[in-house]
């Protein structure tokens, strides 16, 4: 070796170890930079124009025109003031998606502001945001940014149904108790003005609105289950129910299945309602053999019946082409006696 | 002006729009360009003058019908000085300007650097202009402070046209300039404070409502990329600037109190996210780089270990060409003086990372307008 005991690259390697390793006379503060998304401009703007009329100007606080036409202004507001909308429709918050929506908050920061009304006792009610409320709760957060709006009851309760009709994961349930409140309010007063307040389909509206022509005990167990049982699967235990109305009890405690098996499609699910109605009949015929004695008692013959073939098992020491034989006869002798329906070409491809 | 006596053959233009001899011969006639001709008995060769070449850039990216997908707001700050903020500053909007697109930059410091930069004095008054034969324009009669009502008490603002200098005519950047009373906008801001309205969201109001195109008297609806050259301050104008503004490049001159400085910035952002969720994502580009030496590797492990996102892939060497061009081109930006130079390339370079992170062209966009710059 040379004068050059370590490679150039070796060199640079080991100098940075060395800037990285040797602790430093004076160990320098660095803060943090944020991370996440930042708002727009425009959001800025209109956020803060708000928020600052009210410094402004010194007369006593009183709601503004504006405020009472239902203007927002956009502030945090604590997690302890606000409620839940009674006029929510959704009965189910999936844990594992809140933590999820934790997650996303922690990580990303609040993207859009949730929607709340204030009432008379100075607390917050929640038009829009329920997950995220439940999610900002998990992780610990005491405050969110809310768009908070001045409404009577009756457009909040609007106002709340509207929104969550746009938002994830609601059961046809559930949408259905939205749009059967419209109705019972009067937002809307047929299935196709329902339609046009939700933004969907006049179909949707039906098929949701289909589930409240189920039985008592299955509203109640939809209250308690709102994924339970989709239009779909009503319609089929209502197929059911009409074959079967003496089974109605019974029916409906089958219905429970889905509890277990959320995931069953509507054939199972018809095959598992209908299965005691049809286990009679297939118990009745008995599958045990019936034997032919001969005149000492003895079995001459077994006779198998499956469906429509009939199996004779002929003992030892009986001749099987003379039992054939008087088995042939006595069935040709059978046969003349009967007048079979004429067999059509097509069903007979072998001919 | 002054300026426009820097000129470039085919080559330079070449160069500056990252394209070849050729091109520029076939653009230039097909743009109609009045181009000067070498006299004399040798060859006419074309001479450019830099209105010329942004002309160019200007038609060829009308031809390839580039369309930034959005108009971005950047901030050119640290609170540390002397790190390379102006220098930085003038050359990234030229680079800009000469990859097609519209740029507006804004001095905001007092000194007026950048203003001089762009070949204006601003303590030279009318008379003076007049006697040296120098147009009016040269001239700066206004800055940002008369486009916003704190300097008015509230009153009639100027009108943008009036306030913005075409330093490099209507195709290069466009610049609103600063002169020795700016600084007491801050007092006015100061003011606006103390009466609890919020100063520092003025700037955004102005970028907002100029960009809304609402008032012909302020249209900046025309601009692709809004710049503010900040000062070295951590006062009510740059905070202003920075809640405004989308991307924030803070230079750092490899030495310790620059490094500590992109702390100190760190904080003043992390501060706006809290109070308004509204923040500029900050690159820091390392600048008087040379990677042999210890104290910069030191500094580069400091930021890089701190800040890997915000630590931009390139970076800008020492060079005397800087200090060269303020001495022979009247302090015209580098990247146009000398764009052959390495320090150039530098610029070109870091420029067109920044214009990846800040998403203003779409991808087929970029890759044509990445390598005209």
């Amino acid at each position: 070796m040379t004068k050059h005991q370590q490679s150039e690259a070796d060199f640079n390697a080991s100098l940075a170890e060395r800037l990285r390793s040797t602790p430093r006379a004076a160990p320098m503060h660095m803060n943090d930079l944020p991370s996440g998304p930042s708002k727009s401009l425009t959001d800025l703007l209109s956020d803060n124009q708000d928020q600052e009329r009210q410094p402004a100007t010194d007369e006593p606080a009183r709601p503004s025109i504006a405020d009472q036409a239902g203007a927002t202004t956009t502030r945090r507001v604590p997690l302890h003031l606000i409620v839940d909308s009674p006029y929510q429709p959704r009965k189910k918050y999936d844990e594992t998606e809140l933590q999820l929506l934790g997650e996303t908050l922690k990580g990303r920061g609040q993207d859009e502001p949730i929607t709340v009304r204030v009432l008379d006792s100075g607390k917050f009610e929640l038009i829009a945001g329920h997950r995220r409320v439940r999610a900002a709760r998990l992780i610990g957060w005491s405050e969110l940014d809310a768009r908070v709006m001045h409404l009577s009851d009756r457009d909040a309760c609007l106002a709340t149904l509207v929104h969550n009709e746009s938002n994830v994961k609601l059961s046809d349930y559930e949408r259905g108790l939205a749009y059967q409140t419209a109705l019972k309010e009067g937002y809307a007063s047929t299935q196709s003005a329902v339609a046009t307040v939700f933004g969907c389909t006049q179909a949707r509206v039906s098929q949701c609105l289909s589930l409240f022509d189920l039985p008592q005990p299955l509203l109640d167990l939809m209250a308690k289950y709102p994924e339970l049982i989709t239009y779909r699967k009503a319609r089929v235990i209502k197929e059911v129910l009409a074959k079967h109305p003496e089974g109605q009890e019974a029916i409906l405690r089958a219905v429970e299945v889905l509890i277990d098996k959320p995931q069953m499609d509507q054939s199972e699910l018809r095959a598992v309602l209908l299965k005691p109605f049809e286990a009679k009949r297939v118990r009745t015929k008995s599958p045990t053999p019936r034997t032919i004695i001969d005149r000492n008692g003895e079995s001459a013959f077994r006779v198998h019946v499956k469906a429509r073939d009939i199996l004779i098992q002929v003992e030892d020491g009986v001749d099987v082409e003379l039992a054939l034989e008087r088995a042939m006869a006595a069935l040709r002798e059978f046969a003349v006696t009967l007048e079979v329906p004429k067999k059509q070409k097509a069903n007979n491809p072998a001919g | 002006m002054d300026l426009g006596r820097k000129t470039f053959k085919v080559q330079g233009v070449a160069k500056l729009l990252g394209i070849s001899v050729d091109s520029v011969r076939r653009d230039a006639d097909e743009a109609g360009l009045q181009i000067e001709r070498q006299g004399g008995s040798g060859p006419k060769t074309r001479i450019f003058t830099v209105e010329n070449v942004f002309d160019l850039a200007a038609h060829r990216a009308r031809k390839s019908g580039m369309t930034p997908k959005t108009k971005r707001i950047l901030t050119v700050y640290a609170p540390k000085g002397g790190v390379g903020k102006t220098t930085i500053s003038s050359n990234i909007a030229c680079i800009l300007a000469l990859m097609g697109l519209r740029v507006l930059v804004i001095d905001l410091d007092f000194q007026a650097n950048l203003t001089i930069s762009f070949g204006y004095d601003p303590e030279l008054t009318p008379d003076e202009a007049a006697s040296a034969g120098l147009p009016q324009s040269t001239c700066v009669e206004y800055h940002l402070g008369h486009l916003l009502p704190q300097w008015q008490q509230n009153g009639a603002v100027q009108p943008l046209s009036k306030v913005i200098k075409k330093p490099f005519g209507d195709n290069g950047p466009h610049l609103i300039p600063s002169e020795v009373t700016l600084d007491r906008l801050e007092a006015l801001f100061t003011v606006d404070a103390i009466m609890g309205k919020k100063p520092e969201l003025a700037i955004a109001r102005w970028l907002d409502e100029g960009f809304s195109g609402r008032n012909p008297n302020l249209d900046l609806s025309q601009y692709d990329v809004v710049m503010f050259d900040a000062p070295p301050a951590k006062n009510q104008t740059t905070r202003g600037a920075l809640l405004a503004s989308d991307f924030a490049v803070a230079p750092v001159s490899m030495e310790r109190y620059s490094t500590k400085s992109v702390s100190y910035l760190a904080d003043v952002i992390g501060e706006m996210k809290n109070t308004y969720s509204k923040f500029p994502q900050l690159s820091v580009l390392g600048n008087f780089f040379d990677a042999k030496r210890v104290r910069v590797a030191a500094q580069v492990i400091a930021l890089t270990s701190k800040y890997p996102e915000a630590w931009m892939d390139n970076q800008i060497s020492t060079s005397e060409e800087f200090k060269k061009v303020l001495d022979e081109d009247d302090g015209l930006p580098l990247a146009l003086a000398r764009p052959t130079s390495t320090p150039s390339d530098e610029l070109r370079a870091a420029t067109r990372e920044l214009v990846e992170r800040m998403g203003v062209l779409s991808s087929a966009a970029q890759k044509d307008g990445l390598r005209a710059a």
